[in-house]
């Protein structure tokens, strides 16, 4: 085959997509969705697609609510919504209604952001939106003393359109560079004391919109969806690089672990988590368990549900916890611990965890920036 | 973060983590662990002078 032959070929299969780019937003096709598929604003950041939280700040009335649903541009299936439910009867100069993908240091490290080397990226998205006008999307490091504020028009309502952003890199500022926030990127509706006119250039504020920007809080039913979210490097967008679901789950599973997996087909109510344990005393049992992913940081545990023992074929229901023993948990691995209300467990026997006639007993693990 | 109450619990005597809990009921087991968002948000909480860690029970 000749070199021509093969250039063409190759440029065929750059114009099909089949050749593409590294993506560095983890999830951007919101097709992982550990924490369920709905979720209601409440008293921390709101997730429900992995790695995008929702939130409102300094809120009187708002209440949100974010879906991931079966809804997408052509070559998406899924992507995530916030809706609002209770509207804020008027968005405060100082008040916030936003979407955020936060950035691991790790992650961008090769940017060269705040140096002399500083390389230049770009942002592409496809979004909808119940109401047209104009919207931003916004860049921030992690002290929010430097931000790129960037336009862009929803021209049609209830329709799936493509946005691109270029953002020349920071040759300024502080960007880190290891476990914590390296890039914020957010869009929504925000006060005024978060308005610049100065657009589609680093300044040293945390300005995030512009004035007369839409203000999806101030009626009820107003929303914006988003999918196909991608970060590359260079001043052109790539296609959207898929990834199969479980390399995406694993991606995630760095920042959030739900155990059992939603996905369980086996073990009914009575699926085991993490290892095999023993009993410490007759009332506290502990129990290690190994994770799939190395998480960013040692994460925080919320259980859910019901959980047992189960000892020597007799099961035997948890009373307090279960909780995480912090000092012997790291990264790759936990420690479970967890009590009885009597003197039912005889020391040092080997004992596991299990759900308690309860399917929707689980873990969540989070170690989110 | 709406925090309800932080507590410290403990494992055969000894302090194994904060327990918090969250205006809309939900509760947690933090790791003392710098950088993790809980815990970092409970630290500038109490450095506020807006909250106090329980004693474990």
């Amino acid at each position: 085959m000749s070199k021509a032959r093969r250039l063409a070929d190759l440029g065929n299969q750059v114009d099909d997509g089949a050749i593409t780019g590294s993506n560095m937003i983890v999830n951007g096709a919101m097709t992982v969705a550990q924490r369920g598929v709905t979720n209601t604003y409440s008293a921390s950041d709101t997730f429900v697609v992995d790695r995008f939280f929702a939130r409102g700040t300094s809120t009187d009335q708002l209440v949100i609510t974010v879906t991931q649903e079966d809804d997408g541009p052509a070559g998406f299936n899924k992507s995530l919504k916030v809706n609002t439910d209770t509207a804020e009867t008027d968005l405060a100069s100082n008040e916030q209604f936003k979407m955020e993908h936060r950035m691991e240091g790790n992650t961008i490290s090769h940017l060269g952001w705040g140096t002399s080397n500083a390389k230049t990226v770009t942002l592409s998205f496809w979004f909808k939106s119940s109401t047209t006008g104009t919207t931003a999307v916004s860049f921030h490091n992690q002290d929010n003393n430097r931000s790129f504020v960037s336009t862009f028009t929803v021209s049609s309502a209830n329709t799936w359109e493509y946005k691109t952003i270029t953002v020349a890199g920071p040759t300024d500022g502080t960007w880190a560079t290891e476990t914590s926030i390296g890039i914020r990127i957010r869009w929504g509706s925000f006060g005024t004391e978060f308005h610049t006119t100065s657009t589609d250039q680093w300044i040293n504020t945390q300005d995030m919109s512009v004035s007369g920007a839409i203000d999806w809080s101030d009626t009820a039913n107003k929303y914006f969806q988003i999918t196909g979210v991608c970060l590359n490097v260079g001043d052109s967008a790539i296609d959207f690089p898929h990834q199969s679901y479980g390399d995406e789950l694993a991606r995630c599973q760095r920042y959030c672990q739900r155990h059992p997996s939603l996905d369980q087909a086996d073990g009914g109510a009575y699926s085991i988590l993490g290892g095999a344990g023993w009993a410490g005393t007759t009332t506290a049992g502990i129990e290690p368990m190994s994770l799939p992913t190395t998480m960013r940081i040692e994460p925080t545990g919320t259980f859910s549900g019901n959980w047992r023992f189960i000892r020597t074929n007799t099961a035997t229901a948890i009373t307090s916890g279960p909780t995480i023993n912090d000092n012997y948990t790291n990264v790759s691995a936990i420690y479970i611990a967890a009590t009885v209300g009597s003197t039912a467990l005889t020391a040092g026997e080997g004992l596991a965890i299990t759900q308690n006639n309860d399917a929707d007993a689980h873990l969540i693990l989070d170690s989110e920036l | 973060m709406n925090i309800t109450e932080a507590k410290y619990y403990s494992y055969n005597g000894e302090i194994a983590g904060i327990k918090l809990t969250l205006s809309d009921g939900t509760v947690s087991s933090v790791p003392r662990r710098v950088g993790n968002r809980h815990y970092d948000e409970i630290l500038r909480q109490v450095n506020a002078g807006t909250l106090t860690i329980a004693a474990a029970d």
